[in-house]
């Protein structure tokens, strides 16, 4: 557990959110490895991949089981697909967080991806062959070489610094090589070297040719000497006297120099396995392909390092009261003036930019929130302007924020339940930001859908998926669960109200408010609304549920329906006695 | 029939006590859950014998009877509506406190009028028996108007009751073997002959 890092989770049980930090991707069933070896209690769990980190958050013991690494110690990706019974798993080879340097070190102006580099060389120690590319003239003990073996033409790789001792046996079929062989196989690392420097150093390969100038090694198109690039697919040429076996090695290296320039490697610090720690993602239930797509771009990204490239402009919602603040403070004199001008200026750039492209619109979401914020907040500040504008406006900045950003069927791994289960755990947080509680604790399925479709704004959710993801909160075990009426109509409610709770306390209301106001009196739904903030449906729904336990009567006139604590099941009348006076 | 509108008109100046669940609205709407609807008619069958009791009615004919003070609560603005008082007077013509009234002509929409039985035929046999008793009329011929009109049930529990209630108050007599139909020569019911109980 050296590398995991305990985050805290929202009451939905997700992770919650980095500034800036946006979700990308969740995959349900998947297991921790540390190095080799599987770490006890996080082994069911889902993973979040987003702009920053990788989570896991433990399906079973979330609240101390729940785990992130940075995407910034993650140096190298390997993925070993599944055999048998084994599950397939993503290996991050991560850098100690402790140590700045190296991090640093990695995150040069163009940085290599490790992703991608894992990806075309994934067997081959990336930086060995990098650092013997980079640094020709002086090929340390470090530099790698290939030495062919003459009885089964395997290329096993060796050390120079290892080269010097007796030959060691060939790694397929164990036949030591004579000394000549690696003499060769080293002269000729040599001479790769040499050609690397020569194109490092921008000079002409043309000093190679023949008359015939020479092939290309990508589409074979025989090009004339002097050319850098071939013509007719633009790959780097490469020199036609290096040795055959290393030339696929040399183009290689090239291709990943040419692409990624490289950070020079501290000297010292050695590559090996054996000597990295790494994590290890187990996907039992699938996703794997996507989980890692989607972190490879990620990877290539780096949204992490460009965390402070809004500040200044707009800041997140945390601060929302600092800047109502600083905006009613008044600006005096010229410098104020300015400030807003250029403010100004930023807002209408801004405005420009998101209306370009729908794409673009949902990179500006957050900024778009903020701006139509301090557009309600001026609004309600002026006046003159009506009450009910001023309202439009706040409730409508206030739906169109989501906590996080929307859950999307893209985002979510193999299987449908993943998707369900996260819509869920994102309504559960939508409805834990005060949406409920508006509502009196209740609310139609419907409503909710036409707030939380509103929030989302963009790329809606089918009615069908969203009664799904409501279904399952209590599988959850998210503090919400559906409710149906015997009429029919399904309600969201707070999973800790039971249903006899609620109606007793509206029974109670209006046994005592009868008893204020005499006897005559009933309650309308509307009155349910007005004093539990119920809409009008639920209200009518929970007197009707009053009602057929028994505890309610109802008056259906041409005034409407009102509804009355239940006297006709309590009444006696012993008319002969009372009327006649009859002994009975 | 011809004894109803006078007792009616009569009846409705006399105020009758109503019982408090009368001011209850809800009382006059028919309540969709069962159990409620239950007592509910249970009430208003209560309420409609004591009603037509105290003001001495026999029969009820909804047509008109919609219009009383029973079935209309002015104080409150609520009343029974037709058909919920349809379903009342079924109900207690099941348990057997009324019976409808088949009128000529179709008799399936005829179901208006009913009689009620505020006492049933048994207890009107036994005050009847028993007032023939106290009176000394055992043995003697009476007419069935006699019963009804005659000058010496004036302040009986009887007095106007209506005939088809007296035939089967007498119907009961007969069956316990304390009265016999007198028949006339052309075959019509004149009067009626009271024997001792024993």
């Amino acid at each position: 557990m050296y590398f995991w890092r305990q985050i805290d989770l929202t009451s939905a049980r997700r992770p919650i959110l980095l500034q800036n930090e946006v979700d990308i991707f969740v995959q349900d069933g998947v297991g921790l490895y540390d190095g080799r070896f599987k770490l006890d209690g996080y082994q069911n769990g889902r993973v979040y991949l987003t702009t920053h980190r990788v989570c896991y958050v433990d399906n079973i013991r979330s609240a101390t089981h729940s785990v992130a690494i940075a995407l910034s110690q993650v140096y190298r990706i390997q993925f070993s697909p599944g055999l048998l019974r084994s599950s397939p798993k993503i290996s991050l080879y991560l850098l100690p967080s402790s140590s700045p340097s190296t991090p640093i070190a990695l995150s040069s102006p163009r940085p290599i991806s490790p992703a991608i580099a894992a990806l075309h060389i994934q067997s081959l120690d990336l930086r060995a062959s990098l650092a013997a590319v980079s640094r020709p003239h002086s090929p340390d003990s470090n530099t790698a070489f290939n030495w062919i073996c003459p009885i089964c033409s395997f290329s096993n790789a060796m050390k120079v610094a290892d080269s010097d001792g007796p030959p060691p046996p060939c790694l397929t079929c164990g036949i030591r090589p004579t000394v000549s062989v690696i003499e060769q196989a080293k002269e000729a690392i040599a001479g790769v070297n040499k050609a690397a420097h020569l194109y490092s150093a921008h000079l002409p390969i043309g000093g190679v040719e023949n008359e015939n100038g020479f092939a290309c090694p990508r589409c074979t198109f025989v090009n004339h000497p002097s050319l850098l690039q071939c013509e007719m697919c633009g790959a780097t040429l490469v020199s036609k006297n290096l040795p055959p076996t290393l030339l696929d090695n040399a183009v290689k290296d090239l291709v990943v120099n040419e692409r990624y320039s490289p950070s020079p490697t501290p000297p010292g610090v050695r590559y090996n396995d054996d000597d990295i720690d790494y994590i290890k993602i187990s996907f039992r239930t699938g996703g794997e392909r996507i989980f890692l797509d989607k972190l490879k771009n990620v990877l290539q990204d780096r949204i992490w390092e460009r965390r402070t490239r809004n500040i200044g402009t707009v800041g997140a919602s945390q601060d929302r009261r600092s800047r109502t603040l600083t905006q009613r403070l008044p600006k005096l004199g010229i410098h104020g003036l300015e400030i807003q001008s250029v403010k100004e200026c930023q807002r209408n750039l801004e405005l420009m930019h998101s209306l370009n492209d729908l794409d673009s619109l949902m990179q500006k979401a957050k900024e778009m929130v903020s701006l139509a914020e301090t557009f309600a907040m001026r609004l309600s500040n002026a006046p003159g302007v009506p009450e009910e504008a001023r309202t439009a406006l706040l409730e409508s900045s206030e739906a169109l924020s989501l906590s996080s950003p929307i859950v999307m069927r893209e985002m979510a791994g193999s299987g449908d339940e993943t998707f369900y289960a996260e819509l869920a755990r994102q309504l559960a947080e939508f409805l834990d930001n005060g949406v409920l509680v508006k509502e009196g604790g209740i609310m139609t399925l419907f409503d909710l859908y036409a707030l939380y479709n509103r929030a989302r704004g963009l790329s809606l959710i089918s009615p069908k998926d969203f009664y799904r993801a409501c279904s399952i909160f209590e599988k959850l075990r998210l503090p919400f669960r559906l409710r149906q009426f015997r009429t029919g109509v399904v309600v969201v409610q707070e999973a800790y109200y039971s249903d006899d709770a609620v109606n007793s306390m509206l029974i109670d209301w209006i046994k005592t408010t009868s008893r204020e106001r005499g006897i005559s009196l009933g309650v309308t739904a509307q009155d349910v609304n007005q004093r539990f903030g119920w809409s009008v449906t639920i209200a009518l729904e929970e007197l009707e549920t009053a009602e057929v336990s028994g505890n309610l009567s109802r008056d259906s006139s041409v005034e409407g329906t009102r509804f009355y604590e239940n006297l006709i099941n309590t009444f006696r009348w012993n008319w002969k006695k009372e009327v006649f006076q009859e002994r009975y | 029939m011809s004894t109803l509108p006078s007792l009616s008109t009569s009846s409705r100046n006399t105020s009758f006590p109503f019982p408090s669940i009368y001011s209850f609205p809800p009382f006059f709407t028919r309540q969709p859950n069962s159990q409620t609807w239950t007592s509910q008619l249970s009430l208003w069958n209560s309420l409609i014998l004591a009603y037509c009791r105290y003001n001495r009615i026999w029969r009820i004919d909804l047509n008109t009877a919609i219009e009383w003070d029973l079935f209309n609560n002015r104080d409150i603005n609520r009343s029974l509506k037709l058909e919920t008082c349809k379903e009342v007077l079924d109900s207690m013509v099941m348990k057997g406190d009324a019976e409808w009234v088949s009128g000529s002509g179709s008799h399936v929409s005829k179901n208006t009028s009913a009689i009620i039985y505020w006492r049933r035929p048994e207890e009107w046999a036994n005050i009847i028996a028993d007032w023939i008793d106290s009176t000394g009329q055992k043995n003697t011929i009476l007419t069935l108007y006699e019963i009804a009109e005659g000058d010496l049930s004036l302040s009986q529990d009887f007095r106007g009751i209506d005939p088809t209630i007296l035939r089967k108050a007498l119907d009961v007599l007969i069956r316990r073997g304390q009265a016999q139909i007198m028949k006339s020569a052309d075959g019509e019911e004149a009067g009626v002959k009271f024997f001792g109980s024993q």
